[in-house]
């Protein structure tokens, strides 16, 4: 067993030599003797870095950046004008859909009204037609009329000669005009009255 | 030979040199190694590194995406992609406002951290050594390469330019009394409290002010610390385990590298963002929770 002065001696020695290694040595000094840590070097190091960083950036990183952001742009751009040409096409085909509605509704009244118009013509022409037909027809019986008026008025003049020229015959006598003339008469009467 | 087989070969590579080169007794370095200087500037393993890999990064960029086209490549398509994805994650926690002019910014540091962290995967990084002699005269194997995260100095020069950035995004966007009144300013809404309460609340809101510069001023320490922290330790698992065995116990830490590369890089990226769009972002309901988000995050 370690008797107690013995263990106070050596602790005193111990806590003097620390005191005179903090005292001889700057814990500072000592750390950087230790990592090697110097000045020139650390400049060295700041340099290389700045140079790396700079170089590329400015002719690596930099124009990747520019292309891509230029090609982000471009898809925004293409995406936007293709929600526009969208929207556009919608907007020409409901155009279009409401067009041809239109020009069903017009065509259906414009057939409707020629359908329409054709139907009165028709009938227009058809009663005019008919006017034509029935004048005509009246003109020809007018004139059948007449015609049959003439023909039995003719007949009966020749019917009366005949009579008469007959009746000399049977008679087998002259007939003065007088006598011609009544019978010719009474021939025309008794005709007229069948 | 199966595809599994294939990739565990391929993938072990790394781990065989790493085993080859470092299977002696020494660790990795918590620092990294001079190879040499360019006047007063000392080329480490980890700045030779990003040197390398930011190379490469611009010049694979530059491959892929070639002259960008409206119908994009395959390789443009993976840009625009990888960037898109970017911006629409930061873009609402900075703010609409700022979001064009921080995004330059924030693209680089992504990008810039995610290749870095990734570095460490690739064969060689961290494995391919060379026998380098100490000031005191004794030799040691060091490594050649090293990522660039896995080195305190890039991680502080990181958070250098961010919290600079940020300072200039806060001035130019906010202003010195829009910013002022974020710090210091009662956040508490009149109709909400009683009176009393209410101006009560001023000198307890002025009081936490000062509590959140301090926090402020972490800032940068907690960023660079925390990405540091993050590709050392990666690297020094992987190391580790390649130490231990120089089969197959390593895959899952360089998947686990992977994905914690992926992680900081969007951390570092998306901290940044929410310290500019704290103080830039108002009139959103998400100011609060990035508040929260920012209190968490230290």
């Amino acid at each position: 067993m370690i008797s107690l002065p013995v263990l106070a001696e050596v602790t005193g020695q111990v806590a003097e030599a620390t005191a005179a290694h903090a005292a001889s040595v700057n814990p500072i000094t000592d750390i950087t003797q230790t990592f090697g840590v110097n000045l020139p070097a650390i400049i060295g190091q700041i340099v290389n870095f700045a140079i790396v960083a700079f170089v590329l950036w400015k002719f690596a990183f930099k124009p990747v950046l520019a292309t891509l952001d230029e090609r982000k742009k471009k898809i925004a751009d293409g995406l936007r004008y293709a929600e526009e040409t969208k929207a556009r096409l919608d907007s020409a085909q409901q155009e279009i859909a409401d067009s041809l509605k239109k020009a069903q509704i017009e065509a259906a009244a414009i057939i409707e009204q020629a359908r329409k118009a054709s139907k009165e013509v028709a009938e227009r022409e058809t009663a005019a037609a008919a006017e034509r037909a029935n004048g005509l027809i009246t003109t020809a019986l007018q004139a059948i009329e007449l015609e049959k008026h003439k023909m039995l008025a003719e007949a009966r003049t020749e019917i009366a000669r005949l009579v008469i020229a007959t009746t000399q015959r049977v008679l087998a006598q002259e007939l003065n005009d007088a006598d011609r003339s009544r019978y010719n008469d009474a021939a025309t009467r008794e005709l007229t009255s069948v | 030979m199966s595809r599994v087989k294939k990739l565990i070969l391929a993938l072990s590579l790394p781990i065989t040199s790493a085993s080859v080169f470092a299977g002696e007794e020494h660790g990795l370095s918590k620092s990294a190694e001079a190879l040499f200087n360019i006047g007063p500037l000392p080329v480490t393993n980890s700045i030779l590194t990003s040197w390398i890999v930011s190379a490469v990064l611009i010049l694979a960029v530059r491959f892929i995406v070639g002259r960008p086209q409206l119908v994009p490549s395959r390789g443009q398509a993976v840009v625009e992609n990888f960037l898109d994805g970017v911006r629409n994650v930061t873009a609402p926690v900075v703010g609409t406002k700022v979001a064009p002019y921080v995004f330059p910014l924030l693209i680089g540091f992504f990008s810039y951290i995610l290749i870095q962290n990734w570095s460490s995967l690739l064969p060689g990084v961290g494995t391919v050594m060379f026998k380098h002699q100490e000031t005191g005269g004794a030799w040691n194997w060091v490594p050649f390469v090293r990522a660039g995260n896995a080195d305190l100095n890039g991680t502080i020069a990181l958070a250098v330019v961010g919290i600079t950035a940020w300072l200039y995004f806060i001035l130019r966007y906010a202003g010195p009394k829009l910013i002022l009144k974020d710090i210091f300013g009662n956040k508490a809404t009149k109709g909400e409290v009683p009176s009393f309460l209410y101006y009560g609340l001023f000198g307890v809101f002025f009081v936490i002010g000062f509590i959140e510069l301090v926090s402020m001023m972490i800032r940068p320490i907690s960023l660079s610390l925390r990405l540091y922290g993050n590709a050392f330790g990666g690297e020094y698992v992987i190391h580790t385990m390649s130490g231990i065995t120089r089969w197959a116990l390593p895959l899952p830490f360089y998947f686990l590298e992977f994905l914690v590369g992926l992680i900081q890089a969007l951390v570092f990226t998306l901290l940044i963002s929410v310290y500019i769009g704290l103080i830039c972002n108002h009139g959103d309901g998400d100011h609060k929770e990035d508040h929260d988000d920012d209190k968490k995050s230290h």
